[in-house]
């Protein structure tokens, strides 16, 4: 038998490591990493499409794109590894973080070309900087089945007191069909729905001081109501996250439902001939108009090595033969963050906002009165405990007590008012080192 | 048809007035019911050729285990001292800034509440599981072991839950027990309840549905095993009983359950260690809701880390969850030992 040299096999693992871990010579190429959060398989083509077309303008440059539908904790993940994209796609609570911790570069030069065109309230300064550009708004309103309100000849609710009504009037139990969906889910879309309330009720989480409030009577009797409307929801809704709220308008199980505009999409989709009887409504009147709003951006990571590249690629994507054929991947949903692309035949043609273009006026209406944990109202300063109080979940947890375990409002706000508290006192603490 | 009658039943010596029939295994390579080698096989192997290690060639077997122990330690110990360095620090985990805590990061989680609801959770969890999952598997297992028209067909399918992609059980599972699902349905046909039980938002029934859930993808596992420890039960030793006028449950009793009691329990071991540390089955299933009813460490640990974005505190709490498990892992070679001489008379 032949004898093998005792180092053979070592070198040939060594040789074998030097070999895969020695990049191909590369000729100028360069990468521009992006992370988005628009994961419908129609904007993940669109951006594939843009990617492509700017490679080939751009020859030498490569796009990857990360499509991610828990940006949060994905993109804390890969800024935890040292290896963040170029590009990623904000939200506000997310962006006020991010900008917080110095990694992300000012989008003052887009500010200073665009900005007069800008929808106002797209995008909100930090700190007295703009750190975003604004790609999409989305209003988050209470849809309705046109149908069953005209043929039980009930009009379409306005006040929390009409909405009490219409939810008990269509709730059918029996034939597990119900009025209204409230998810009491353990996420965020819980918070969302008592936000809703505590902010048409003149309350808010915080105060102007950023000092949490939600033990205010305000917030108080928004839990109370929203207690009311959830006997009208159907049984599972107690996991509900974001897209069961969709899912149960278009299977037909609900009368009412918020969301965006993607609820009109999903159910054109699912459901084709519920579509034209799927209508919007403003948000109820409390002692005022008041909805979530999302503005959805890109910002540019800090000491990105491909900066002017990435500014490049935002500016072709914000170009409106990009943009609006992007927006009408998501019509209704996902609208133009410019006052100029509003009217524009490029999105309005699209035929789910043709279907009733007289609802396309209450969205765009509901960014004026839109809101968010992250920027209360036009007396608060961006808050930047709100990505952490998301992120903790006490505010879901808040209202699953009252509307799970039939605590009072008052023992379960108190409860959330001490975990705020600690929170608060923790992230100080954190962000003093 | 049962294995090979020549090997001999590895725990023969645990059983009262049954050590003469460890005389046997000397002879033969035989793997034991709890898938361990028969001590005996190697010590009586027929004198071969030393090995290189065992004829002083150092340098080779060196370097032969070298690139294996630099893998090993990059991709396991590297990153298990840095969490346990990491433990001991505060760090934003965005901005990744190291301020020395001490022990801060233990006292603080010891002192709060939802880390001692999250190990009892897990404790729970872990136990239910591992119960549920141990009890279908040995029946499951049992059944198979006789012979019956279709055996091989319901052998292979029986595996099914255990490849199934988690993700794929999981959303299956979800939809069975929603308001919509065959679980509520079956209940309002039988008149149990109206309007459905809300199985995974409740803090009173999430948790045995996540049991539940884990022990079906799991029981494959159990039952697989135990069906190969049963199959390398000889056949001499039923028959002896079965001549001695011993009963069917006699037999089970005193005979298979004893034999069984080794791999049984090294596969309980198993699922204890794994079940502690799950995370995608529950995430998926209720991401550890409603009001952290089914909150375990593994996901208390995550959204400390990319929700709080308290990377040291997350820490803290996966070195608290490694210590524990690593005293599972003591405790299961520890009972390995305990059976391997318990077999073999060492």
């Amino acid at each position: 038998m032949k004898h093998n040299h005792p180092f053979r096999p070592f070198a040939l693992s060594v040789a074998l490591g030097l070999t895969l871990s020695f990049p191909v010579a590369a000729q100028d190429v360069r990468t521009l990493q992006i992370m988005t959060e628009e994961i419908s398989p129609e904007s993940q083509a669109f951006y594939q499409l843009a990617a492509d077309a700017f490679e080939a303008a751009k020859p030498g440059v490569t796009i990857e794109i990360d499509f991610q539908g828990n940006m949060d904790e994905a993109l804390a993940v890969r800024v935890a590894a040292g290896n963040p994209p170029d590009i990623a796609s904000m939200q506000l609570e997310r962006l006020l973080t991010y900008a917080d911790l110095g990694l992300l570069e000012p989008a003052t030069w887009w500010f200073d070309k665009y900005g007069a065109d800008v929808v106002p309230l797209a995008s909100i300064p930090y700190k007295g900087v703009y750190w975003d550009i604004p790609y999409a708004l989305t209003s988050e309103m209470w849809w309705y089945r046109e149908d069953l309100f005209t043929a039980k000849g009930i009009a379409p609710p306005q006040t929390w007191a009409e909405f009490l009504t219409a939810a008990a009037a269509f709730n059918d139990p029996d034939n597990r069909f119900y009025g209204i969906a409230i998810p009491a889910g353990p996420g965020e879309w819980t918070a969302w729905h008592y936000e809703v309330f505590l902010w048409q009720n003149g309350g808010f989480v915080f105060d102007t001081e950023l000092r949490p409030t939600v033990d205010s009577p305000e917030s108080i009797e928004a839990l109370n109501f929203l207690k009311e409307l959830y006997q009208y929801s159907p049984p599972e809704s107690v996991t509900w996250e974001w897209w069961d709220s969709i899912d149960a308008f278009s299977a037909e199980q609900v009368a009412l439902s918020m969301y965006g505009g993607r609820l009109l999409v999903h159910t054109a989709r699912d459901n084709p001939p519920l579509a034209e009887f799927t209508r919007v409504l403003d948000q109820p009147m409390g002692v005022m108009r008041a909805g979530p709003l999302s503005r959805k951006s890109h910002a540019i990571m800090a000491n990105s090595p491909e900066l002017d590249l990435a500014q490049a690629f935002i500016e072709y994507l914000m170009q409106p033969e990009n943009l609006l054929p992007f927006l009408r991947t998501v019509p209704v949903h996902l609208t133009p963050p410019f006052v100029s692309y509003r009217t524009s035949p490029l999105y309005m043609d699209d035929p789910l906002i043709q279907l009733h273009p007289e609802d396309m006026q209450i969205v765009y209406d509901a960014v004026e009165y839109g809101r968010s944990l992250g920027w209360e109202s036009p007396n608060h300063p961006p808050n930047n405990y709100a990505g952490a109080l998301n992120a903790s979940n006490i505010l879901p947890q808040m209202v699953q007590r009252v509307l799970l375990n039939d605590e009072t409002p008052e023992a379960a706000t108190a409860w959330a008012m001490a975990e705020i508290l600690k929170l608060q006192a923790e992230f100080d603490a954190q962000s003093a080192k | 048809m049962r294995g090979h009658a020549c090997v001999a039943p590895p725990t023969a010596a645990i059983i009262p007035g049954k050590d003469k029939m460890t005389d046997h295994s000397s002879q033969h390579t035989a793997v034991d019911a709890a898938g361990l080698p028969a001590a005996g096989s190697i010590r009586s192997a027929p004198t071969r050729r030393k090995p290189r290690w065992q004829q002083g060639d150092l340098a080779f077997v060196t370097l032969s285990l070298a690139p294996a122990a630099v893998l090993v330690s990059v991709l396991v110990f590297v990153p298990v001292a840095y969490t346990f360095g990491l433990s001991f620090f505060e760090q934003n985990t965005l901005r990744r800034n190291w301020t020395f805590a001490g022990l801060g990061n233990f006292t603080e989680i010891m002192a709060d509440p939802a880390f001692w609801r999250a190990f009892w959770n897990g404790l729970v969890y872990t136990l239910g599981t591992t119960l549920v999952a141990g009890l279908v598997g040995l029946i499951v297992a049992l059944l198979l072991d006789r012979p019956f028209k279709g055996r091989g067909l319901v052998r292979a399918l029986v595996i099914f839950p255990y490849i199934v992609p988690t993700i794929i059980v999981v959303f299956v599972w979800k939809f069975m027990f929603s308001s919509r699902g065959i679980v509520n349905d079956l209940l309002r046909q039988i008149g149990v309840t109206g309007s459905g039980v809300p199985w995974l938002g409740d803090d009173n029934y999430a948790m045995l549905v996540v049991i539940l859930v884990s022990a079906w993808a799991w029981f494959p596992f159990v039952a697989i095993t135990l069906l190969a420890a049963l199959q390398n039960m000889p056949d001499s030793v039923y028959e002896a009983a079965t001549l001695d006028g011993a009963s069917a449950f006699s037999r089970f009793w005193n005979l298979t359950l004893p034999l069984l009691a080794p791999a049984f329990l090294i596969i309980i071991l198993i699922r204890a260690i794994w079940a502690f540390r799950n995370f995608e089955v529950i995430w998926l299933l209720t991401g550890g809701g409603p009001i952290g009813a089914t909150e375990v460490l593994p996901i208390l640990a995550y959204r400390e880390a990319f929700g709080s974005f308290r990377m040291g505190h997350a820490s803290a709490i996966a070195v608290t969850l490694m210590l524990f498990v690593t005293l599972l892992a003591l405790l299961y070679f520890r009972v390995g030992a305990r059976i391997r001489r318990a077999m073999h008379g060492t």
